[in-house]
C-alpha cells in the first residue's frame, strides 16, 4: 500500500454538505462524507491498518466495526482535511484500548529464536491476506507491544509523520521516535535473517 | 534528549531530525561502517512495511449497518444476549408466603434483623481485611515516582531522606550492578526509593507493600510477560517505567531514557522477594475505608 495524503476528495453524495465553496479559481476541498460513502469508500483502508495492527481476521473485524460506530458519532464533529488520517488514527486507537482491556491475558515476549516467530502463525484464510508477503514480517509485527505496534503501522504502513503520529495517538512526539526506534529495532532482530539474504518477499 | 547516532538513524531515515541532529548523524555514518550498514538494513525493513499490500476484508464481512450503528457498543453488556436466552420470567404463582404478624412484632423483628446484619457484616468486614495480608490492591503512583526520581537533588513534597542503616529493609540494595552505586534513601508513607546513580546516568528503585492491580494499571503503559515475569512497562517524562512484584512488595523502577528498558528489567529481576510481615491491625489501618478511620469520624 502506497503511503497516503489525503489530497482532496469531492463528494458526488448529494447527502454530503459542502464545508467550503467551490469555485473555479480556488482547489477542489474535502467536503465531509455520510458514514455509507466512509463504508464504501473506506472500509478496506481501515481494515488494512486493523489487520497490520491485529494480525488476525476475527480481530480486524472487531476492530474495524467498532471504529466505524466511532466514525459515526465523529462525523459530526470532524473537520475535513486528512480523512485517511483521521480514520486511521480512530482505527488505532480502537486497537489500543481493546488491547488495554485484554491485560488479563497477557502477551507473548519477544521470541529470541526469529524462527519462532511462526509459531502461532494466522490461519489459512489470513495466509491468504498475506500472500505475496513475506510471512514472517506480519507474525514479527504482532509479537511487539501494541504502543510500538501502534507506531509503526501509522508510520510505515499508513505513512503518517511523527507530528501526525503524535497526535493520533496523543503522545509527545520523542514517545513516538522512541517507539518506532524500539518497534523497528525489534523486528530488525526478527527478521534480519531475511533481510541478510536479500529476500524480500513482495515488497515492491 | 538522545544523541546517540544509532537511537536517532531511524528518526534519520523518516527525516524527521532537526538540522543539527541530522548533522550529527551525517558524521557518525561518514565514519561508521556498521552505522551505515544499520541504516541499510533500515532501509530495507521500512520498504518491507511500505510494500504491504492493502488487505480485503474476509467474505461476508459487513461494515456495521446504519441502524445498529446507533448502537453504542461500548455501553453495550457483553453478556446481553446470554441473559436475553436465559432470563426467566419470574412466575407469579411462585410468590413467598406473607408471615402473619401484627405490626409491632413485624417492626421489632425488622429492627433486630438489622442489628444482627450490621454487626455480622462489621466482623466480616475485619475477618476479610485479616485474610487479606499480602493481597492489599496497589496502583503505583507512577507519575509521580516519574517525577520524584526527575526531581533528584530536591525531592517532592512528602519524601523525606532516611539513613537505610536504620531501616534494616532488605529491598534497599547497597548497589545494582556495574557502578551504580546507591547515592540515597527517601521515604514517604509506606514507599521506599532507592536511587542509584553512577555518575552519568540515574536509576530509582520505589517499593510499596501489597499486590499490583494489573488491570488498575494506567493507560499509558502495558502489562506483558517478560520470562515469564509479569510486568507493566510505560514511558514518562522521558523515563522507562517497569513495575513488577517481588513477594509482598510492588516493586517501581525508574530509569533514565539512555539507559533502557533493558535496565529497569534487569534492575527489577536482581530485587529480593519479600514477604511483608504486618500485625493485625497495621492490616486494618492499611485497608481501604478502614474501620479505625471510620471510627475516627
Amino acid at each position: 500500500m502506497h503511503h497516503v495524503r489525503t489530497i482532496a476528495v469531492v463528494s458526488d453524495s448529494p447527502e454530503a454538505h459542502v464545508d467550503a465553496t467551490i469555485d473555479a479559481e480556488r482547489p477542489v476541498v474535502e467536503v465531509v462524507p455520510t458514514w455509507e460513502e466512509v463504508a464504501r469508500d473506506h472500509t478496506q483502508f481501515m481494515y488494512t491498518v486493523a489487520y497490520r495492527l491485529c494480525g488476525r481476521h476475527e480481530e480486524a473485524e472487531d476492530v474495524v466495526q467498532t471504529a466505524l460506530v466511532r466514525v459515526r458519532r465523529g462525523l459530526e464533529t470532524y473537520q475535513p482535511g486528512n480523512l485517511r488520517g483521521w480514520l486511521s488514527r480512530i482505527t488505532t486507537n480502537v486497537f489500543l484500548d481493546e488491547a488495554r482491556k485484554r491485560k488479563r491475558r497477557p502477551e507473548q515476549a519477544l521470541p529470541e529464536d526469529p524462527e519462532r516467530v511462526l509459531e502461532g502463525a494466522p490461519g489459512a484464510d489470513d495466509a491468504l491476506a498475506a500472500a505475496g508477503l513475506p510471512d514472517y514480517l506480519q507474525a514479527a509485527i504482532a509479537t511487539l507491544k501494541p504502543d510500538y505496534r501502534a507506531a509503526l503501522v501509522l508510520c510505515d504502513v499508513v505513512g503518517m509523520t511523527y507530528p501526525e503520529i503524535s497526535e493520533a495517538l496523543d503522545v509527545p512526539v520523542g514517545t513516538v521516535r522512541s517507539r518506532i526506534h524500539r518497534g523497528r529495532s525489534a523486528l530488525r532482530e526478527l527478521v534480519r535473517p531475511h533481510l541478510d539474504d536479500g529476500s524480500d518477499g513482495g515488497a515492491r | 534528549m538522545t544523541t546517540d547516532p544509532s537511537e536517532l538513524l531511524n528518526a534519520y531515515l523518516d527525516d524527521e531530525l532537526s538540522d543539527d541532529e541530522r548533522s550529527v548523524v551525517d558524521a557518525a555514518l561518514a565514519d561508521s561502517a556498521s552505522l551505515r550498514d544499520e541504516l541499510a538494513e533500515l532501509k530495507q525493513l521500512t520498504r518491507l512495511l511500505g510494500g504491504l499490500p492493502e488487505v480485503a476484508p474476509r467474505a461476508g464481512f459487513e461494515p456495521t449497518a446504519a441502524a445498529e450503528a446507533d448502537r453504542d457498543l461500548d455501553d453495550v453488556d457483553e453478556f446481553a444476549d446470554e441473559e436475553t436466552d436465559d432470563r426467566v420470567e419470574p412466575d407469579p404463582t411462585r410468590v413467598a408466603p406473607v408471615i402473619s404478624l401484627d405490626d409491632k412484632r413485624r417492626s421489632r423483628v425488622r429492627r433486630l434483623g438489622t442489628a444482627v446484619a450490621a454487626v455480622a457484616a462489621v466482623w466480616l468486614l475485619v475477618l476479610s481485611i485479616g485474610f487479606q495480608v499480602g493481597e492489599l490492591p496497589v496502583v503505583p503512583d507512577v507519575d509521580q515516582f516519574a517525577a520524584q526520581h526527575a526531581s533528584a537533588e530536591a525531592p517532592m513534597d512528602g519524601f523525606e531522606p532516611m539513613d537505610p542503616d536504620e531501616m534494616k529493609d532488605p529491598m534497599i540494595l547497597p548497589d545494582i550492578g556495574g557502578d551504580m552505586e546507591r547515592q540515597a534513601v527517601l521515604r514517604r508513607g509506606e514507599v521506599t526509593q532507592v536511587r542509584y546513580s553512577d555518575g552519568v546516568h540515574a536509576l530509582s528503585v520505589f517499593h510499596q507493600p501489597g499486590d499490583v492491580d494489573w488491570d488498575g494499571m494506567p493507560d499509558m503503559g502495558s502489562v506483558s510477560m517478560v520470562d515469564d515475569t509479569m510486568v507493566w512497562q510505560g514511558e514518562l517524562g522521558g523515563s522507562d517505567v517497569l513495575v513488577a512484584q517481588r513477594g509482598d512488595v510492588v516493586v517501581t523502577i525508574v530509569a533514565d531514557d539512555d539507559m533502557g528498558a533493558e535496565m529497569a528489567m534487569a534492575t527489577a529481576k536482581m530485587m529480593p522477594e519479600v514477604e511483608v510481615e504486618q500485625s493485625f491491625w497495621d492490616r486494618v489501618g492499611a485497608a481501604p475505608g478502614n474501620l479505625l478511620d471510620r471510627a475516627a469520624g
